[in-house]
């Protein structure tokens, strides 16, 4: 166990290595100025050294990276050009955002794709095992960025059942407010998800459930209903585990999806409009923000791994 | 734990398995199959002949027309608030998609899948290398970098499609490398190589043609989620450059018509790119898992 | 004194739907069982023993079989009845100790678990009582640290220690009827005794009838009251153990007895495999299932079905031609007659009816030599 644990600890550092240079170097080594960015075109070169020896971008690379790194530990990410906001006050104002929608969003595509798995996988190829097979597998083709416009269309613009975009009211200021203009969102956020966790968790159980620890379930004289939630679920749910790291990318290039739609001022609003501004050093500490959250987010998953199936950390 | 005897009603499944697998008259694509198949085909004819076809420019709107019309004769599926006519708009922009989808895709092959078939052929320390690499890359979440490098180094086609590529390659170099791995110690594998052949002609000769279904069928998954990212990243205002159209583009230009901030709405141009994208992907899904059923492609746990 | 009689199976016949039709796994099987005493069913993989057992039980698949004929468990009729009312005699009244201890055992759950569940679903205990009584349990079935293997998983323990913790969970209610299928096969030779001499004992102190189902005569020779061996989905032959071992008369059981190994050998003994498959329960041949295997084949057997006849008090066989006192391998008398031999292939005994034996198999299979089933240590 110890060793299994080592061993990510190790993996997880070479990756946030590797995370943070590569943004650092995405952001400088391509083509851009930053300097005429914040002086406009019009800027006179005496100008441009200026705020670039302001910015430390006169220094060599590897230099800019360290003094770059040695902020991000003091928890310093810069500043926006713009606002003159800090990146992690901007982070820190719009990440709650994302979680809610993503925490949301979960919770509806859990409540819905496990019972409809379960459902299924006791009776695989019947009539509800098909038709809830065929809705995924449509659903499979309706991305965040193509279901997202048709149901603002029809519930927001249509029928105004939910509130439309740019009515995003803070948690803080009013609770059912808040809940009312995340539902859309989070339906649309929970149907990707849907999809991934009915099929994996529906061919694990089928698999499973022929399994003859199962058999030997039933002999005890348990019930169908005890046997699948005590017995079945549990070691069905790897493949789920193991597919989190997908679903947690998917999950926020959604979330970006949902809240430019509806004007949710999240992480990916803050990070799309400091993309058109050319705010750099915004966009370079929202991206490593996200980009340390989801591997951190992998890691987490590892650990739940061998809490389910015990048998993992043994290799 | 197979010391134990295989129980009688295993045995008797098995059997039956064994015996329906042997009878090829089973195995039908079904009709499903051809009508995607065809519907991919026709897509892909439209978007390549499309300056053949009499339509209207898609990138300049007839002020003569109406402004945001529906369906009519003369439109077939309505104009958008620049006049420009959506039918023509959705046929150029499928070229996005599929240039994307399938250029991104034989990117990634290319980067990834012949490494993998050569790395899992000889193995050794090469082969460790590009194996680790490829997990670091997997974990590294391809969209937050995608949308990083997009918005720094421009929009162009096929900048696009050479960095969704890139990120498509360590996917795809698992995937192959997984099933090469499966044929190199094969008995025929084996006869090639003691006949004195060369490594790179008993890859394209040998291995290349028993990985094929493998590649084709999660070629066109991958082909799928390309065109998905690239969609989102169009729908973020990330891809190819107003006015030329795309699905994605037109997506939200119709969704931030329905905002109403520019007071009108036009809910046409969400419905039609919508369908259009749902069609395809749906079309790609189907012929993927069809062939992945036909040629028993087993999934490959990553 | 016989006790009560507990289990009365009745033409019992089980076939499968496939999707190329139907196949007769079980065929008009009958037989009982009194309180106390325990019933050996033998036969090699595929010849229905398993399906039989599970058929006994109720536990196979309803949407797939078709089960007819009468399963009486103390009086009350049980084949295919609801599964509410087998739930209320599963674990209390009949319980089962599987095949694979390995696969058998919840993976993901701890042992303790697995062993107080039915105590508390059955039983009702509280968690405390039954701790209690699982920790008593785990010491009756011979586990040593109770306490510690409580908490353990059951990757963590060795297959010997799985299979007495299967035993653990199937008497934790007390069963009146244990049906072990196969409780000793994955296991090595020591072991088993082990565990036959641990369910023997177990069974005796609470006065349980059980039904012990294995490919290996060995394993029932010393343990069971009456003998049931198994051939094709049929009952080819039964007796009180004494008198099968003593007058067998059926040429498969002897063909079972010479291909297990026996101390009388001289080490390195090549065992007698059964030439052969068996056939194919989707087609049934005519004759006699076991005809193309069978050393003494004549060509009635080819022919005609022998039904199974009750020729002794008790001793019941499905065969035209039975073995006559010359031919049989007798417990004591004769490890001669056939197989001491060290090469092991001349087979012929007596009347050697050779053609029957390998080439012409109905089925079209040639009579490759393989073993029936095999025990990895």
């Amino acid at each position: 166990m110890a060793r299994y644990i080592a061993k990510r600890l190790v993996l997880l550092i070479i990756i946030i290595i590797f995370v943070s240079v590569a943004v650092f170097f995405l952001v400088h080594l391509l083509p851009g100025n930053p300097a005429i960015t914040i002086l406009g075109p019009n800027a006179t070169p005496a100008n441009v050294a200026a705020v670039n020896h302001q910015l430390g971008l006169n220094k060599p690379l590897i230099d800019q990276y360290f003094i770059w790194i040695s902020h991000v530990f003091q928890g310093n990410l810069g500043q926006s050009f713009t606002t003159h906001q800090s990146t992690t006050t901007i982070i820190a104002q719009s990440f709650p955002i994302d979680l809610e929608l993503i925490i949301f969003s979960q919770i509806i595509a859990f409540a819905i794709a496990f019972p409809m798995a379960m459902t299924s996988a006791r009776r695989p190829n019947k009539l509800f095992d098909q038709a809830s097979n065929g809705t995924t597998f449509a659903l499979l083709a309706l991305p965040p960025f193509v279901i997202a416009p048709v149901l603002v269309l029809l519930f927001a613009v249509h029928w105004h059942i939910f509130p439309g975009p740019a009515s995003y009211v803070p948690l803080t200021q009013d609770f059912w407010s808040n809940i009312h203009t995340m539902v859309l969102p989070s339906i649309v956020l929970a149907l990707g998800s849907i999809v991934v966790y009915f099929r994996l968790l529906r061919n694990d159980l089928i698999s499973t459930l022929q399994e003859d620890f199962i058999t030997m379930a039933r002999s005890k004289g348990l019930t169908d209903r005890r046997i699948m939630w005590r017995h079945a679920l549990r070691p069905s749910s790897i493949s789920l585990l193991a597919s989190a790291g997908v679903t947690i990318s998917s999950l926020i290039a959604g979330t970006f999806i949902v809240e430019l739609l509806l004007q949710m001022p999240g992480l990916g609003y803050q990070l799309i409009s400091s993309i058109n501004q050319d705010d750099y050093l915004v966009v370079q500490g929202i991206t490593l923000f996200v980009a340390v959250a989801i591997v951190l987010i992998n890691f987490i998953f590892d650990f739940l791994f061998t809490i389910v199936d015990p048998r993992i950390a043994r290799e | 734990m197979s010391s134990v005897v295989t129980d009688d009603l295993a045995e008797i499944k098995e059997e039956i398995a064994a015996e329906e697998a042997a009878d090829p008259t089973r195995k039908k694509l079904g009709w499903l199959f051809w009508v995607c198949t065809s519907f991919i085909v026709l897509v892909a004819l439209l978007a390549t002949f499309a300056s053949l076809l009499p339509l209207p420019n898609p990138d300049l709107g007839n002020y003569s027309s109406v402004q945001n019309g529906g369906p009519s004769w003369s439109h077939w599926l309505g104009t958008d608030d620049l006049y420009r006519d959506i039918l023509s708009r959705l046929i150029y922009g499928a070229r996005i998609s599929l240039v994307v989808g399938f250029g991104g895709a034989l990117i990634g092959l290319v980067l990834g899948g012949i490494p993998a078939m050569y790395s899992a052929y000889r193995r050794g320390r090469v082969d460790t290398v590009l194996n680790t690499t490829s997990y670091v890359f997997l974990a590294f979440p391809a969209i937050v970098a995608v949308i990083a490098i997009v918005s720094f180094w421009g929009h162009a086609l096929w900048k696009i499609t050479l960095i969704i590529g890139l990120f498509a390659a360590p996917l795809i170099y698992r995937i192959v490398r997984a099933s090469t791995l499966s044929y190199a110690s094969r008995d025929f594998v084996l006869a090639a190589k003691a006949l004195g052949a060369s490594d790179t002609r008993i890859l394209a000769r040998e291995i290349l043609p028993n990985i094929m279904p493998t590649i084709v069928s999660f070629g066109l998954i991958a082909v799928a989620t390309i065109i998905v990212l690239e969609g989102s990243l169009a729908f973020l205002g990330l891809s190819v450059e107003p006015p030329t159209p795309s699905w994605g583009n037109m997506l939200n230009e119709g969704a931030s018509l329905l905002t109403g901030a520019k007071g009108q709405t036009n809910p046409w141009l969400v419905i039609f790119p919508a369908t259009a994208m749902f069609l395809l992907l749906f079309c790609l899904n189907v012929v993927a898992d069809k062939l992945r059923a036909y040629f028993d492609v087993t999934e490959i746990k990553l | 004194m016989s006790g009560r009689r507990l289990l009365e199976v009745e033409d019992l016949n089980v076939s499968f739907a496939t999707s190329r039709g139907s196949l007769q796994a079980v065929q008009g099987v009958s037989l009982t069982l009194d309180q106390g005493k325990t019933l050996g069913i033998v036969g090699e993989s595929g010849s229905g023993k398993t399906v039989l057992s599970r058929a006994i039980m109720g536990l196979l698949p309803r949407a797939s079989t078709t089960q007819t004929g009468s399963v009486r468990y103390d009086g009350t009729e049980i084949l295919n009845a609801p599964n509410d009312q087998l739930r209320k005699l599963w674990s209390t009244h009949i319980a089962m100790i599987f095949q694979d201890p390995m696969t058998s055992l919840n993976p993901v759950q701890r042992i303790g678990n697995q062993i107080t569940e039915p105590l508390r679903i059955h039983l009702k205990l509280s968690k405390d009582e039954a701790k209690e009584t699982a920790l008593s349990l785990l010491m009756q079935v011979g586990i040593p640290s109770p306490v510690e293997r409580y908490d353990a998983y059951p990757f963590q323990l060795s297959g010997g220690m799985r299979q007495r913790v299967m035993i653990a969970i199937a008497l934790a209610c007390a069963p009146r009827l244990l049906m072990a299928d196969e409780p000793t096969t994955g296991l090595d030779v020591t072991v088993q005794a082990q565990i036959l001499d641990l369910l023997g004992k177990l069974q005796h102190d609470r006065d349980m009838a059980m039904v012990l189902v294995t490919h290996d005569l060995g394993v029932v020779a010393t343990r069971t009251d009456e003998i049931i061996v198994m051939y094709a989905g049929n009952v080819v032959e039964r007796a009180p153990t004494n008198v099968l071992f003593k007058s067998m008369a059926m040429p498969y059981t002897e063909a079972l007895l010479q291909s297990m190994p026996r101390i009388a050998d001289p080490s390195h003994t090549r065992l007698k495999a059964i030439e052969g498959r068996p056939p194919d329960l989707l087609h049934p041949p005519a004759g006699c299932p076991f005809a193309p295997r069978c050393p003494y084949v004549q060509s009635r057997c080819w022919e005609e079905k022998p039904p199974l006849v009750e020729a002794a008090p008790g001793h019941s066989y499905a065969c035209w031609y039975p073995l006559t006192a010359a031919e049989r391998p007798g417990p004591a008398s004769s490890s001669e007659p056939s197989d001491s031999s060290s090469d092991g292939s001349s087979s012929s005994d007596g009347s050697d009816g050779t053609d029957g034996s390998d080439g012409s198999a109905p089925s079209g299979r040639t009579g490759q030599s393989e073993p029936t089933e095999t025990v990895q240590a």
